[in-house]
């Protein structure tokens, strides 16, 4: 990786804090993008726009630890954008590419199928019900550091989350 | 110290509807009631286990993010270098196209007289 260049002219950021924020945070950043975009390409890219953000835009000095949950803030305002933007076009779960799913390669072609299943459903709950699943239960954010990341007060988290794990389990009763 | 709470099946009524909002306003000050709906709510470990697969990383994750990266900063690179011979090459033109621009221009930003006089016959 070169990263040698600032197009706008801007001093160039050290390359190695952004090689840093992508090896600590670009699996977390993933997740968010995939609860929000269903193609794993797009949620490619914001991962990398993310990491372009908090590389340029980084609300620390160089060298010291971006917040994560600054971090998955921008993570999850870029999967909006780049959705309204791009119109993004839904696969059905038999479409998933081979190789997409990261630690599911080696599931059997069946285990595939259910993962791309359990996306549907994912995406059938709403934004936020969406990603308070994901900031909770996958990324392991505490409430209040999911408050920061989504701007809502600790209480309203704690309720949302409530009833969303309970539509995500009632959605799920029809696949079990 | 809240004396009263709603009943453990009117929590669960709660969270098929969210309704009525008396009881949304009472568990977002009660951690009692919180604490029961986290139980009630809690989702079985082989979902989340099948959520944290389902939203899995690629394993190539990173090198992907390097090469996207650089691949981005290279197009930015190229593009800047484009608009900048642009604007030279607009520049070029339209000096060549209007040789008049350039006095028009100068005698548009020429200073007025400190003391006044415009120049004209005495």
């Amino acid at each position: 990786m070169s990263l040698q260049s600032d197009a706008e002219g801007h001093e160039a950021p050290n390359p190695d804090d952004l090689r840093a924020v992508v090896d600590r945070h670009a699996a977390a950043v993933y997740r968010v993008a995939r609860s929000i975009v269903h193609d794993p390409a797009l949620a490619d890219d914001v991962v990398q726009e993310t990491m372009l953000k908090a590389w340029r835009n980084s609300p620390v000095g160089p060298g010291e630890e971006i917040p994560r949950n600054w971090l998955l803030k921008v993570a999850r305002n870029t999967a909006i954008s780049l959705l309204r933007t791009r119109r993004e076009v839904l696969h059905g779960p038999d479409t998933l590419p081979e190789g997409s799913e990261g630690a599911s390669t080696s599931r059997t072609v069946e285990g595939r199928a259910q993962l791309g299943e359990l996306l549907e459903i994912l995406q059938r709950l709403d934004e936020d019900a969406r990603a308070l699943i994901v900031l909770k239960e996958v990324d392991g954010l505490s409430y209040e550091e999911i408050a920061a990341t989504l701007d809502l007060p600790l209480p309203t988290v704690k309720t949302r989350l409530f009833r969303a794990r309970k539509a995500l389990k009632d959605e799920m009763k029809e696949w079990r | 110290m809240i004396a009263r709470h709603p009943t453990r099946r009117r929590l669960q009524r709660w969270l098929d509807t969210g309704e009525p909002r008396r009881v949304s306003r009472h568990i977002e000050r009660c951690p009692q009631c919180q604490e029961q709906l986290e139980e009630l709510s809690a989702l079985d470990e082989e979902l989340v286990a099948d959520l944290q697969a389902a939203t899995d990383p690629p394993e190539d994750l990173r090198a992907r993010t390097y090469g996207g990266v650089d691949v981005r900063l290279h197009n930015e690179a190229v593009f800047g270098a484009f608009i900048d011979l642009f604007a030279i090459g607009w520049d070029f033109t339209r000096a060549v196209l209007d040789p008049d621009l350039t006095d028009r221009d100068d005698t548009h930003h020429a200073p007025a007289p400190a003391d006044g006089n415009d120049g004209g016959p005495a």
